[in-house]
């Protein structure tokens, strides 16, 4: 059996799967970002120096209201908790978890790269949110989850957080980090549900 | 074809015919028909027979009301029972049959009940059934058929189903016209609303109506009501959708029934979708449900609601008889006279209970040259094959309570009847709040609202349609106001008012004759409950309507005697005579009306969606080289991998000798992995852990045992230092989520104070556990910048580098006794990590094993494992690990090993089991003894937790937790089989192969 050296988490769902709703329209569809580290970082946010000393090496602010989302570009932070977030950064950039640890190495933090052991979905379009509606309970309209709001929930009984990025009814574009061994189920279960509206894969980049 | 049709009108569409079959019968409808309009429309009057006494029953409401037509439709796995012929929409192809009645609908044997009547009294069953003492069992059986109901498919359900979890600022339940202007005086003011409404098209009362709202007929303003609403993006429209529960917290069901009314539906589409929706207001504009009267003979095919013969003429043009009369005690049937009238359904007789009914009614019934009967009633009525002819009238005393005079009978072969109205308050009670009796009304009115809710319209007891538009108006703008949004103004239509709508309450007819003589009075009509019943269980000393419910069966039933219950309840009052207030009402429980199990288990039916599965980085090599997979957790595990026409027990045993002889290949990538980091994370691992982490090196592992407080062991795993502040630990597959938790807990409610962050990175690492003689030889091929020597990496350490051109962790671990090894690498590496080693293992023999060979080679070596050799009353010390139980230091947990329990002598202690016959395997669970005895019962000294057929040793092998097992070394103990097979068994040590562990220090 040939292997490919990196597998995505969902390296087992076929992409060319579709489903056409009755008039033969796709009301949604669904994508996995590739190219991304995760790290989950701990600290004081009472501690104005460590504070000071992410946003430098992180370049952005992180997020101290709670479900809050920062962004620069590319670059997101996310609120998980009162002294946890998740950091979800390109690839490509390689130092970055060097520079953070280098700027934290005295104090009390935790840093843990958890890229590959999370993914990023994403689902997009005209029914997004009413097949996520399928799934979890939260009230995700735009009113309730805005652009730069994060939320932690379940999902398909799967804990994951949503952090939506286009509100507008029509392109709406939600993204759901889930944990790479839910994620193949994960991504079953919106297929299922989104085969009533129709659903096909994107190509994230 | 029809020949009870109108020749036009209602809301059917004549270009669609519709053909379907009921009783094996075709018959041709159209499509708007519900099943029971087209079979009125084609004169079928005879529907089923009654639960008890098999009396020929026909249709007799128009709704979720309906008690008697209930039928099984469809054919095999899609079959469903008892549902209401009033309900069910008229597809092509429908097929419907009678659920009662045996061996057919016309004969029914059973029907002899109905003559033995008067033996068959309320309570007859418990009374007669339960002697001789344990006959029941036989009885049962005949009774269930005698009464039973439809049935059940019996394949496996064919369908999917949806669930949605909504928000919205109102819910509003019902569109009827209180529920539309709620809907659209919130929408309107910009809240979310959803509105849903049980019937197949939105409307209500309206859909039965005659007359104008704001100069339009009802159908034109309907439609455009519907359509202003449709053009809201923030108000859902749900038709065919029954909100069938109402909970605390302003949470409602509402069950949607998407395709059961289509002949060919799309398989795309799930059959019933489940809304849970949670609401900021809700308007409960649920409307009101018409009342019976109770009267002899009252069940007789042809006797029916009044608003049901009104919806059957007015909505879907059909006519349920060539002549009726109507009966009522209260104004509004005086328009189903009209109707009747103009309808060509010849009116012999308006029968008014009421002594003095309003003089205007009056005027128009006789200008519609309707007779009028006032202070009549119905005492009887006269059947033939198939239904009711005539009625027998007489008058009635001043008070109502006796008959005056008989005054013969009258043709008659629907009879309509009006007992008053109950508002359907029953999501209203379901929410907590309570059911008040209006006098004047003569019905229960909702009380408070005691969650974020309304009633509106006739719901609350407004009876006229100008009322209700402009309540449901009102009520939609509370409803927006208390959701924290600015009402806008909407404007009332306008429709004819009523003056306060006049009833004279009447729960019982007389007929003049004693009780038992007389005709049946019928009260609840799907259980058969009778008037005499209900006085026979009050003389029988019941008191309370809800022992008055349960003993006469009264309000049970798929209809939940929506029709029947309230008279029930003021027969029981004026019996025990109290007021109906004083009396009440039963409870009002979800659901509302029947939900399937399907809608109430959504994705959740089959395996693929009731649970999260979990699978690891390498799951589809696993799939793909044959593997049969354990469910450990949610996570799927490879078991063991059979070759072509080998067993279990023999790719087992292959899987074992290859790992002892050569090396053996494990996804372990499932076992719980917890990322620690901070200044105090040895001291936390100290407080957790029962051994010593203080002096732990750093590139060093440990084994620790993690007890609860009560001192019983919680998890095990490996933990170990990847630097000055850093630790890795590993946790049971199964308990990972639990110690996480735990950590937490403690670190968080405990010990503040320490410095310590935890972090799951389970996922994030796939890890290959190599293990047997050849492993260190075979990551050497693959791995080249870690000294792999026993000197540089010894047992119990670990070192990072490349393995496989990825970079990766090596731990130095073995639950094998093995030497053995364990590569962790990035998750999106690990598929590329196991065929890489699968490959350079060739030659090595690398040979994939399961956990089921993992459990051997662990129980070989007397490693348990937690929640399999311990069940949470087990402590170290039973389990002979004392060793790894500090004395020095305090740990979680450390007091409870003192207690006087947990140091006795005799407590169960792990030891190993070897049989007399070495190809004899304990069973797993065995309960053991001292003797091989049967002069029960037998004291239990043990059980068997672990048993496996060990290739390697060449016999079999156990564990068992057995009282004061350590000190009976040598002995013997028992296993009494359930087949009566017993087997001996010798206490040994629970270490069988490798007793001085060199092996995995090599």
């Amino acid at each position: 059996m040939q292997v490919s050296r990196r597998q995505s988490a969902l390296s087992r769902i076929d992409a060319q799967n579709t489903s056409a709703d009755v008039s033969g329209e796709f009301g949604c569809w669904l994508g996995e970002c590739q190219s991304l580290q995760l790290v989950n970082l701990r600290g004081d946010p009472d501690d104005q120096l460590f504070q000071q000393q992410v946003n430098e090496a992180l370049g952005i602010r992180l997020p101290i209201r709670p479900n809050t989302v920062t962004q620069d570009g590319p670059l997101r932070v996310c609120w998980l908790g009162p002294d946890w977030w998740l950091v979800m950064a390109p690839a490509s950039d390689e130092t970055l978890q060097e520079r953070l640890g280098a700027a934290l190495a005295h104090q009390h933090t935790s840093l843990s790269d958890l890229t590959g052991g999370q993914t990023l979905i994403e689902i997009g379009g005209r029914t997004a949110r009413d097949v996520l509606a399928s799934a979890c309970t939260l009230d995700l309209h735009p009113t309730q989850l805005p652009v730069g709001c994060c939320a932690q929930t379940q999902l398909a009984h799967t804990v994951v957080l949503i952090v939506p990025t286009i509100q507008e009814p029509e392109q709406a574009v939600v993204d759901i980090v889930v944990r790479r061994s839910f994620a193949e189920h994960l991504v079953r279960w919106l297929m299922d549900a989104a085969g009533e509206d129709g659903y096909a894969f994107r190509q994230s980049v | 074809m029809n020949t009870r049709r109108r020749p036009s009108g209602g809301r059917i569409d004549r270009s669609r015919p519709i053909s379907f079959s009921f009783n094996g019968r075709r018959y041709l409808g159209y499509q708007g028909d519900t099943l029971a309009s087209a079979l009125v429309a084609n004169g079928v009057r005879l529907i089923g027979r009654s639960f008890k006494y098999h009396r020929p029953r026909g249709i007799f409401g128009s709704g979720a009301e309906e008690p008697n037509a209930l039928v099984q439709v469809g054919e095999g796995a899609r079959t469903v029972p008892n549902l209401k012929a009033t309900q069910v929409e008229l597809f092509e192809g429908l097929t419907a049959r009678t659920i009662n009645g045996w061996p057919s609908l016309r004969l029914d044997l059973y029907g002899i009940s109905d003559k033995l009547g008067g033996l068959l009294p309320a309570g007859f069953y418990y009374k007669t059934f339960m002697w001789p003492r344990g006959w029941w069992a036989r009885y049962e059986r005949h009774i269930r058929k005698a009464a039973g109901l439809g049935r059940a498919p019996i394949d496996a359900d064919p369908d999917h189903y949806d669930k949605r979890d909504v928000h919205c600022d109102v819910m509003v339940v019902g569109a009827g016209p209180a529920g539309l202007m709620a809907a659209l005086s919130a929408g309107r003011s910009g809240a979310t609303v959803i509105i849903a409404d049980e019937q197949s098209e939105f409307g209500g009362s309206l859909l039965s109506g005659t007359g104008t709202v704001s100069s339009q007929p009802m159908s034109s303003w309907l439609a455009g009501m519907v359509e202003a609403l449709s053009a809201m993006p923030e108000v859902r429209l749900l038709s065919r959708s029954t909100v069938t529960g109402y909970y605390d917290h302003n949470f409602l069901i509402i069950d949607e029934r998407r395709t059961d009314h289509l002949a060919r539906p799309d398989p795309r589409v799930s059959r019933e979708r489940l809304w849970r929706v949670r609401a900021g207001q809700v308007v409960l504009a649920t409307g009101a449900i018409e009342r019976g009267l109770v009267f002899a003979d009252n069940d007789r095919p042809g006797v029916m609601l009044a608003s049901a013969v009104r919806t059957y003429l007015n909505r879907y043009a059909a006519l349920p008889g060539r002549h009726g009369a109507v009966l009522t005690n209260n104004d509004s049937a005086y328009e189903a006279a009209l109707d009747m009238q103009a309808a060509g359904l010849d009116v012999t007789a308006l029968i008014d209970i009421r002594q003095r009914p309003a003089e205007g009614l009056l005027e128009r019934a006789r200008e519609a040259g309707i007779p009028v009967y006032p202070g009549h009633a119905v005492c009887g009525v006269r059947s033939g094959f198939s239904g009711m002819t005539d009625v027998e009238l007489c008058r009635l005393t001043a008070s109502g309570d006796d008959v005056l005079a008989y005054k013969g009978s009258v043709p008659c072969q629907v009879l309509a009847m009006s007992g008053g109205w109950n508002p359907t308050v029953h999501l209203h009670c379901q929410s907590g709040a309570e059911a008040r009796f209006d006098e004047k009304l003569g019905c229960f009115v909702p009380g408070d609202s005691v969650q974020r809710a309304r009633s509106a319209g006739a719901a609350k007891g407004i009876f006229d349609l100008g009322g209700c538009l402009a309540d449901g108006v009102e009520a939609g703008r509370m409803a927006a106001s208390a959701a924290g949004i600015a009402p806008a103004a909407t404007d009332i239509p306008f429709a004819k008012m009523q003056e306060a709508m006049s009833i004279e309450p009447c729960w019982e007819l007389p007929d003049g004759l004693p009780e038992g003589r007389g005709g049946k009075k019928f009260v609840d009509y799907q259980n058969d409950t009778l008037a005499s019943d209900i006085r026979l269980a009050a003389r029988e000393g019941y008191r309370s309507i809800e022992h008055v419910k349960r003993y006469t069966a009264l309000g049970f039933g798929t209809d939940q005697g929506k029709t029947g219950n309230i008279n029930g309840m003021a027969i029981l009052a004026r019996e025990l005579d109290q007021s109906i207030a004083a009396t009440g009402t039963t409870t009002f429980r979800p659901n509302y009306t029947p939900v399937t199990f399907g809608a109430l288990a959504g994705r959740g039916i089959g395996t693929e969606f009731f649970d999260p599965v979990r699978r690891t980085a390498m799951h589809t090599w696993h799939v793909e080289n044959g593997a049969r997979f354990e469910d450990v957790g949610q996570w799927k595990r490879p078991w063991y991998y059979p070759l072509v026409g080998e067993d279990m027990a023999g790719a087992v045993a292959r899987e074992c000798l290859a790992t002892r002889k050569g090396v053996g290949v494990l996804d372990a990538s499932t076992l719980g992995k917890i990322d620690i980091q901070g200044a105090d994370a040895a001291e936390f691992l100290n407080r957790v852990y029962t051994n010593n982490w203080a002096k732990l090196g750093i590139g060093r592992c440990r084994y620790g045992l993690m007890l609860g407080e009560d001192g019983m062991v919680m998890d095990d795993g490996v933990t170990a230092r990847l630097g000055e502040q850093h630790y890795l630990m590993t946790t049971t597959t199964g308990g990972a989520a639990h110690v996480l938790g735990w950590l937490e807990r403690w670190q968080q409610t405990e010990w503040p104070d320490l410095k310590v962050y935890f972090t799951s990175v389970t996922d994030r690492w796939a890890v290959v556990s190599m293990a047997g003689p050849n492993s260190r030889r075979l990551l050497q091929t693959l791995c080249d910048d870690i000294d792999l020597s026993a000197e540089a990496l010894p047992f119990m350490s670990c070192r990072q580098g490349t393995v496989a051109g990825i970079a990766a962790r090596v731990f130095r671990i073995s639950f094998s006794g093995e030497l053995a090894f364990e590569v962790n690498v990035c998750a999106d590496f690990g598929a590329h990590l196991w065929t890489t080693i699968m490959e350079a293992g060739r030659e090595y023999g690398a040979t994939p094993y399961g956990t089921e060979a993992m459990h051997v080679l662990r129980a070989e070596k007397g490693y348990i494992i937690v929640g399999q050799d311990t069940d949470g009353s087990v402590t170290p010390g039973d389990l002979g690990m004392d060793w790894i139980v500090s004395k020095d230091k305090d740990f979680i947990g450390k007091r409870s090993l003192y207690r006087p329990d947990t140091i006795r002598g005799n407590r169960k202690q792990l030891v190993g089991l070897l049989t007399d016959d070495p190809e004899v395997r304990l069973p797993e669970g065995a309960q053991l003894v001292n003797e091989a005895s049967t002069d029960y019962p037998v004291a239990m000294v043990g059980h068997v937790t672990s048993s496996y057929q060990s290739a390697c040793l060449g016999h079999s092998i156990a564990l068992a937790l057995v009282k004061g097992g350590r000190s009976r070394k040598g002995g013997e103990v028992y296993a009494q089989l359930m087949s009566g097979e017993v087997i001996r068994a010798t206490i040994t040590d629970p270490l069988f192969y490798d007793p001085d562990n060199a092996l995995q220090k090599t």
